[in-house]
């Protein structure tokens, strides 16, 4: 049954029903026939009985009338024993068939008692009433006989009537339990076959319906029902193709916005790497403006170092040769007024002092071209293993009694976070010192400036120094709580020359020398950042593992 | 007995320089001084005998031409007896371990702190004053 089709299952039902229909009919019509033919019989039985009763009755007339007409001679008699005697015969005639040769030998055993009366009443009429009643004792006899046979047939006959009308009976009981009990058969037969293609239709369509609400739902992970039923199959079919255009549907849906994501992914990637380029580039171009301002500084202090030696020794010279120049005129200063003498005196002081003044300020400039050829001077120290904290330290150190031997005022507090994991690193002490150096005084100066601008109010100048190991990198933290620095003059802080201090404070190029040494010599990198009027931290990273640039 | 110094160096005024410091050393007659503003015009004089007696070349290291580090390496080849003091402007490792590997009496920076000078010439050749 399973893949029969719905039209083939309800034919099938039909069919079935129709043949239940049919075969209890026949059977209660085959009863039926069976009961209708037990009554005729039965009724037959019943006329051949009342034949048989009506024999005995006629027998009972007949031998009445038959000995009466033999004693009386009457006609009257003898015409009525006639008429008893043909309804005999016509009666015996009816139940002949029952069983003839009694029936026979009835009419046999008739006739001889009708002669035997008919001799008799031929003696009485010729009044020999011995013989007439010796006939009439014969006759007697045989009406005896006669009445015992026409009894028995009588009774037999009711006898088998009787059995018959029991068997009827049984027959038409049978007969209606069989209508009864073949009608329930029948019907539960009906009712379990249709119940049972009501059945394979209707599962197969529940589950059917199950997997539409499911997938109305939007669940899409469903199993579609076996196909059972080829119309249920084919809208299966069609089912487990929406389903699976669904399914795809939802794939390409999840493919296009993973795609997307991953599109988003890339131009993020994109655009981080262009912003890194952009950064990178940037630094360059910092890096190569630094580089070229460096040479440029560089070469201008090898220029300017030679004429400018000159003019200090000279100056220093001058000054030696003015005084040779006074010991030699002595004699004739003597000779001169007091007046001449004063305006000699007074020219030759105002000249000294004027050759003091060129080699003051030749000095001065001899200190700033040696600052400036401290950039072309990188890589001149000597690579060594150091322990960063120890060096950060001597440097605070040698920068702190720097400034206090300056300002006997000056006074700040330092607050140090050095991490002690920090391995030994490999770089050039002088120069990293120079570095320190350069930021502590710049912290200093920052801080210790704002406390003057802010007159005695509550305000502590700190410096915070922290070092930390990156793993691959080192970084060295300079905070101060000074003033900070503008935005509009950040990019400025390591071109040679630029300060913000008053004019001979400040050459400079301290940063601009401590961003050569960081970044060229030693491959680090130096920021800032800055709050004006909160704080200004330098940050120095320095790479471990790498050994600075001798040739930078 | 006085005895020669040949300073070489590109720039003129050294030499007047020179002669002002040691004005009182050549008017007393303890050295005779020596110019040649290139290292070829040194190697020329040196040729040709340089009286009274040479005791002592000054170079400067940074000249056109032939510099002083290599000037030095020549003399040093041709007159290995002959001391020489290097002076330049530029004071770096680099430079003082060349000029040291050449051969060099010693390293002497500008500004030249001349009564230094005067006294390492002394440590030089000694008996001279």
């Amino acid at each position: 049954m399973p893949t029969f089709s719905i039209r083939l299952r309800l034919i099938f039902l039909s069919v079935l029903l129709l043949s239940i229909l049919a075969g209890s009919s026949a059977l209660l019509i085959r009863e039926l026939i069976r009961d209708s033919r037990s009554l005729s019989e039965e009724a037959k039985l019943v006329s051949i009985v009342r034949d048989a009763n009506s024999a005995s009755k006629h027998f009972g007339d007949l031998k009445y009338w038959a000995i009466d007409s033999a004693v009386t001679q009457l006609a009257g008699s003898q015409d009525a024993a006639e008429l008893a005697k043909s309804g005999l015969e016509s009666d015996l005639k009816a139940i002949s068939a029952v069983d003839p040769h009694v029936v026979a030998a009835i009419g046999g055993e008739v006739y001889i008692m009708t002669n035997l009366t008919r001799q008799a009443a031929l003696a009485y009429s010729s009044d020999d009433s011995a013989a007439g009643n010796a006939l009439v004792a014969q006759a007697k006899t045989r009406i005896l006989a006669i009445e015992d046979q026409i009894d028995k047939i009588v009774g037999r006959l009711e006898e088998q009537a009787i059995v018959r009308r029991d068997a009827s009976m049984r027959q038409a009981e049978f007969a209606t339990r069989l209508a009864i009990a073949g009608g329930i058969g029948a019907l539960a037969l009906a009712l379990g076959f249709t119940a049972l293609t009501v059945h394979s239709i209707t599962i197969p369509l529940k589950q059917l319906d199950r997997s539409i609400a499911s997938i109305t739902r939007g669940d899409l992970n469903v199993a579609m029902p076996p196909p059972s039923v080829p119309e249920i199959a084919a809208m299966t079919k069609t089912l487990a193709m929406l389903r699976d255009s669904l399914i795809e549907r939802d794939r390409l849906e999840g493919e296009r916005q993973r795609a997307e994501m991953e599109a988003h992914a890339a131009r993020d990637t994109a655009e981080a790497a262009l912003h890194d380029l952009k950064a990178a580039q940037a630094n360059l171009i910092q890096a190569e403006k630094m580089a070229s301002l460096g040479q440029l500084t560089a070469g201008i202090a090898h220029e300017i170092k030679n004429p400018l030696n000159f003019v200090n020794n000279f100056a220093s010279l001058s000054v030696g040769l003015l005084d040779e120049l006074n010991a030699a005129a002595a004699p004739a200063l003597a000779m001169l007024d007091a007046r001449r003498r004063g305006e000699f005196t007074e020219a030759c002081d105002l000249l000294i002092g004027n050759l003091q003044r060129i080699g003051e300020h030749g000095r001065r400039a001899d200190n700033i071209v040696k600052s400036m050829l401290a950039h072309s001077r990188g890589g001149s120290g000597h690579l060594e293993s150091v322990d960063l904290n120890a060096l950060v330290d001597e440097s605070l150190n040698l920068a702190y009694h720097g400034a206090r031997a300056q300002d006997q005022n000056f006074n700040v507090t330092i607050e140090r976070a050095y991490d002690e994991n920090i391995p030994p690193l490999s770089l050039v002490p002088q120069d990293m010192t120079r570095v320190f150096l350069n930021l502590f005084g710049n912290a200093f100066y920052s801080a210790n400036k704002r406390k003057r601008e802010m007159n005695g109010a509550d305000f502590r100048p700190t410096l915070a120094l922290t070092t930390r190991d990156l793993g691959d990198a080192v970084e060295v933290r300079v905070r101060d709580n000074g003033g900070g620095i503008p935005p509009e003059i950040r990019d400025k802080l390591f071109q040679p020359f630029f300060t913000t201090k008053p004019t001979g404070e400040g050459t400079g190029l301290g940063l601009s020398i401590a961003y050569e040494i960081v970044t060229n010599q030693h491959r680090g990198t130096i920021e800032v950042s800055s709050l004006v009027g909160e704080f200004t931290e330098f940050t120095v990273r320095l790479p471990r593992g790498h050994s600075p640039d001798r040739s930078a | 007995m006085p005895v020669s110094i040949l300073i070489v160096d590109d720039e003129p005024d050294v030499a007047v320089l020179f002669r002002q410091h040691f004005r009182r050393e050549t008017r007393e007659g303890v050295y005779v001084l020596h110019f040649a503003l290139s290292a070829a015009e040194a190697l020329d004089r040196l040729a040709s005998d340089i009286e009274p007696e040479l005791v002592v070349i000054l170079s400067d290291i940074n000249m056109p031409g032939m510099d002083g580090l290599a000037l030095l390496r020549e003399i040093k080849k041709r007159w290995p007896e002959l001391p020489v003091m290097m002076l330049t402007a530029y004071d770096d490792e680099e430079r003082r371990r060349r000029a040291a590997d050449s051969g060099a009496a010693d390293f002497v920076t500008k500004p030249v702190d001349f009564d230094f000078l005067k006294t390492r010439l002394r440590e030089l050749h000694g008996s001279s004053v």
